[in-house]
């Protein structure tokens, strides 16, 4: 049978992928800390029929090329993409947004860290800082009821201010960052694990070796730039509709071979 | 049965290849730094009947397969480790045997040693032959390929340019394996860009002409190979019929 078939189906595959890819950035275009997926691609392994350098005669001379036969392309991996978005002011005193490297330390009810850039905290019924899912940002802090201002530096020191005008400091945040981003597992929830890709977090407090600071009343956005992913959209979808080209340009061949025959 | 078949048969076998090559290309045709195959025909003597050589029907034979060298059109991506090669030059990279392969696709990926890998976890090297160590911190290049991090300079990428596109092997994986005797280090003029990648270089509107050019000469040849086989239908249904 004619191999196009299958090497062209598995063009089809992976840009059905590609556009899998594409369509869970543009759904979440809008969702605070999200990092865009993109899917690689690598050719296939080759089909060796004559190897380069091969004897071609019984006086010794040697073939200078060779022939391979490809078979098609794999998907490498999706791999996320761990660039900046832009910053959104919120005035929300309880947003914080990482203006550089790192990500918030997330305890999860199973005891294990995760860890997020999406800075949307609220309180808990403790007043203990939590994810819009209620998990507890580590290292934990509590707000006192009683607080009528709560102010965030550049740092990561929470302090309130509170009746009377004393001011407290409650706690600083600290952040983690990852020798690789790139290899953290996504969790949903715009939530990420480590993983033995990623290498162990280094923690630490804002703003200090390569750590990024923390911006309070701000969000950062996705990292989704929409016209690219239109554009990456379009060029997914034609080499989809080349490739099944290819397979019907085979099927032609093979029904005109069946037709020889009557 | 007459030679004729046979000869139509093998231009059909040919077609069919032809169409392999360029199915393979297409399916790679946003497959970062993917250079595309090509492949040429030769004719093969059938046989010396009656000491014609000239004119003499002849087989269609594969000739030689090459890689095609062309540059791919880069795009820019804005990931800190994307990195494309303008010029014509290729990053080198250690296999897990020791030897070293090639290729374009400058996508590369750091592990949690930071070392600088390729999608597939292949070390990318260095000028002298080494893998490519980075610490964290802010990754930078300047366009010799000079690599640094937070300012400072770490690593240069070894890069070479491949002479003879002829005797290249490729391995999957967007690699290439080569000679050394047919590599040589870059020269000045090429150029690496942070933050791009080289797209494949697989030109879609010649692949689909090709395509089509392909399957109409195998239908062409298929029909010469229906009329030989009624011309022989018919020398066995005819022939020898006694009439009347």
């Amino acid at each position: 049978m004619i191999r196009a078939l299958w090497t062209a189906a598995t063009g089809m595959a992976a840009q059905a992928l590609n556009v899998d890819v594409i369509a869970n950035n543009l759904a979440n275009v809008n969702t605070t800390g999200f990092k865009r997926g993109r899917a690689n691609f690598q050719d296939l392994m080759y089909q060796q029929v004559k190897s380069a350098g091969a004897e071609a005669s019984s006086a010794g001379t040697q073939l200078p090329t060779g022939t391979q036969i490809g078979l098609g392309v794999r998907t490498s991996g999706v791999e996320s993409i761990f660039l900046e978005g832009s910053f959104k002011d919120t005035s929300n005193p309880l947003d914080m947004a990482i203006e550089g490297r790192g990500f918030f330390q997330i305890q999860m009810p199973n005891g294990d860290l995760a860890y997020t850039r999406a800075g949307a905290f609220s309180l808990d019924s403790q007043g203990q800082l939590v994810t819009a899912d209620g998990n507890v940002l580590q290292p934990a802090i509590t707000i006192p009821s009683d607080a009528m201002a709560i102010n965030i530096s550049n740092d990561g020191t929470v302090s309130a201010q509170q009746p009377g005008g004393t001011s407290s400091v409650l706690g600083q945040i600290q952040l983690a960052d990852f020798s690789n981003p790139a290899g953290l597992t996504h969790l949903g929830h715009s939530l990420f694990h480590a993983s033995n890709a990623s290498g162990e977090a280094i923690t630490g407090n804002p703003g200090v070796n390569g750590l990024g600071s923390i911006g309070q009343g701000m969000l950062e956005m996705s990292n989704v730039n929409i016209v690219e992913e239109m554009v990456n959209l379009i060029a997914g979808q034609r080499a989809y509709e080349m490739n099944s080209k290819a397979v019907q340009a085979g099927d032609e061949m093979l029904q005109t071979a069946n037709n020889i025959r009557r | 049965m007459s030679l004729g078949i046979y000869i139509a048969g093998s231009s059909g076998q040919m077609a069919q290849r032809k169409l392999n090559d360029i199915a393979h290309n297409l399916a790679n045709v946003n497959t970062a730094g993917f250079l595309a195959d090509r492949s040429s025909f030769t004719t093969q003597l059938a046989n010396k009947i009656e000491g014609q050589t000239e004119n003499a029907p002849s087989f269609s034979k594969f000739g030689n397969q090459f890689v095609d060298m062309q540059e791919g059109s880069i795009k820019t991506t804005g990931n800190v480790l994307d990195f494309a090669i303008q010029g014509g030059g290729f990053f080198r990279v250690a296999l897990p045997d020791g030897s070293e392969a090639y290729t374009r696709a400058g996508n590369f990926k750091l592990n949690a040693n930071g070392s600088l890998l390729t999608q597939s976890g292949h070390s990318v090297l260095d000028v002298s032959g080494n893998a490519i160590q980075l610490q964290p911190g802010q990754i930078s290049a300047d366009t010799s390929g000079g690599l640094s991090v937070d300012g400072s300079k770490v690593s240069q990428f070894g890069i070479v340019t491949i002479l003879d596109g002829s005797k290249v092997e490729k391995i999957g994986e967007t690699l290439m394996k080569t000679p050394i005797s047919n590599t040589e280090s870059a020269s000045p003029d090429i150029t690496v860009h942070q933050g791009s990648l080289q797209g494949s270089n697989v030109n879609a509107i010649l692949a689909m002409t090709e395509m089509i050019d392909t399957m109409r000469s195998y239908q062409a040849t298929m029909k010469v190979v229906e009329q030989f086989n009624q011309q022989a239908a018919q020398l066995s249904d005819k022939v020898g019929r006694i009439q009347g």
